[in-house]
């Protein structure tokens, strides 16, 4: 072992971080040791802060300190719409991009037999629960653009059926800001199959 | 589209070599293992395709020295101009024009068709083969087929997980529904332009040979309702085997000669021009479709060919008006209306 043991534990405890392979693990270990040792007092007691105060909302499954959460406590928010995520992760993305301004509802798993995944029954029932009580009038099932996604979609779409309630999902096709001249023929079509109709607005 | 220049180093048993190659038929002539196939392969691989021998691309190094980078280089003329680089070290990197691009996207801009000696299969061997023809095909015509049949592929296996797991099937019913359907219309499309491009493959096959895909379902006209009704009509084989048996992973292409199947009646002679017949229909059905020439890569098209056969076969090359590469080992070739290189030990030199 050319590195001491204990460093040599945080390596592999951060190369099992998404994401993180044993280079950046070596270098974040690293890290640590060229900081004060402030910073690493800091950073295991809010590591352990973490994990004992944070549990899932009751509502929504989003993660929190506090229940209900912030988001569904939040008297401004649009009580209308709610949107199905498959997890905080994809929920956080829709968040920071401000481009919406509803309620949540984490699932918490997607549907995947292959690879032994599933949605909990529960989960689902929460939903149907939630989405009949809340008076909702729009459901966005947010599910990824792909075959796990569309199972999870269908499996969801299942469970709400009863609801009622006006259901869509995200669109996918041109990315915003590009240009049709540098799109790729795959994003052109995905673009034309899942086109919109315009309303023209009589304005006279 | 026509190549006009090519480079390679590193690749195969290939010498390093600068060439320029004119439009029209290219013979390449020489003994097994001079490296003649592995010049196809280069050009397989500059436009857009994998190996000959289903190795990883990134496999396909210098056999006499593995470490050392290799380099491929093409230039296009014809319906645009394009140049065309590839090199393959730690990791393979395709340019366009000094631009990156993945190599699935040089495709539809170089369509290319190849012709592999197994590629007798075609007429004699399992429905898979002839589903890779038209899946190739239809891959050049439907840009997002290549995608979309590899979300078919997926939603399949998740199926069949949900079957062996005793899960509810509804969910990946649903996403299956619609894949098949844009595929059986792809594929439809594709055996029809096929069907038609026969007709001009002149004499070399009898008239009469039809072809048809014959779906892996029940047959209804609406694609989206026959993959439903098969479903539920096939349900309880389904429970049974725990195989979906429905949907285009059970399609074939059903060539005939009359009423019977060609595999039937015809000797292997012919049923190498059947098979060499619905590659230039393909490749009329490129022409057509996307309005580029295709390029022919044949490898050793000729075997099993008698003198009227080759006759016949490179009249029909002549009348195609494409660039065609082709290997032969022997030097019986009738008058070579082309340029003939001779190929030995990785060196290729015209004759």
């Amino acid at each position: 072992m050319s590195v001491s043991e204990p460093v040599e534990r945080l390596m592999k405890l951060f190369s099992r971080f998404p994401g993180v392979g044993d280079k950046t693990a070596r270098r974040f270990a690293l890290f640590l040791l060229q900081q004060p040792s402030d910073f690493s007092s800091e950073l295991s007691s809010t590591i352990s802060l973490m994990r004992d105060r944070t549990f899932c909302c009751s509502i929504c499954g989003n993660l929190t300190t506090e229940d209900p959460c912030s988001i569904c406590s939040d008297p401004f928010r649009d009580r209308k719409t709610l949107c199905v995520m498959e997890n905080v992760e994809d929920m956080l993305s829709m968040e920071q991009s401000g481009a919406y301004s509803g309620l949540y509802f984490i699932l918490g798993g997607r549907v995947s037999p292959m690879d032994g995944q599933d949605i909990e029954p529960e989960r689902l029932a929460r939903l149907k629960e939630y989405s009949g009580k809340g008076n909702f009038l729009e459901l966005i099932i947010a599910t990824n653009p792909s075959v796990e996604g569309d199972l999870t979609f269908f499996a969801v779409l299942d469970a709400v059926r009863d609801t009622g309630i006006k259901t869509t999902r995200l669109a996918f096709g041109l990315p915003l800001g590009g240009t049709i001249g540098y799109a790729d023929r795959v994003t052109l079509h995905a673009s034309i199959e899942s086109r919109v109709e315009v309303r023209v607005q009589d304005n006279s | 589209m026509k190549i006009t220049l090519t480079q390679w180093e590193g690749f195969r048993n290939l010498k390093p070599r600068r060439l320029e190659w004119a439009e029209g038929l290219h013979l390449l002539l020489g003994p097994n293992g001079s490296g003649k196939t592995n010049i196809l392969e280069a050009f397989h691989v500059l436009t857009g395709w994998g190996s000959l021998k289903g190795e990883r691309v990134l496999d396909l190094k210098s056999w006499s020295d593995p470490g050392r980078g290799t380099f491929l280089a093409a230039w296009f003329t014809g319906e645009e101009e394009l140049e065309v680089k590839a090199g393959i070290g730690s990791r393979v990197i395709t340019k366009k024009g000094g631009s990156s691009i993945q190599s699935s996207q040089l495709r539809p801009l170089v369509p290319s068709l190849i012709f592999l000696p197994n590629d007798l299969s075609l007429v004699e061997g399992s429905p898979a083969t002839r589903r890779r023809l038209l899946d190739r095909l239809c891959a050049l015509l439907f840009p997002v087929y290549a995608l979309r049949l590899h979300e078919y592929g997926r939603a399949l296996r998740q199926r069949n997980a949900a079957l062996r797991q005793g899960k509810n099937l509804a969910a990946t019913a649903k996403v299956l529904a619609p894949l098949a359907a844009w595929i059986w219309a792809c594929r439809l499309a594709a055996a029809d332009l096929i069907r038609n491009g026969l007709s001009e493959a002149g004499g070399l096959m009898p008239p009469g040979i039809t072809v048809e895909l014959k779906r892996g379902s029940r047959g209804f006209e609406d694609l989206l309702l026959d993959f439903w009704e098969s479903l539920k009509a096939f349900q309880n084989q389904e429970r049974a085997t725990g195989v979906c048996p429905v949907g285009p992973q059970r399609d074939d292409l059903v060539i005939r000669y009359g009423e019977r199947e060609v595999v039937r009646c015809f000797s292997r002679g012919y049923r190498r021009r059947v098979a060499v017949s619905l590659l230039l229909s393909s490749g009329w059905a490129v022409e057509r479709k996307m309005r580029r020439k295709p390029v022919l890569l044949l490898d050793e098209v000729m075997a099993e060919l008698d003198h009227e056969g080759r006759e016949k076969l490179i009249s029909v090359l002549l009348k195609t008006g494409w660039q065609v590469f082709a290997t032969t080992a022997e030097a019986c070739t009738p008058e070579w209306p082309g340029r003939t290189w001779s190929v030995n030990a990785g060196r290729i030199e015209e004759r």
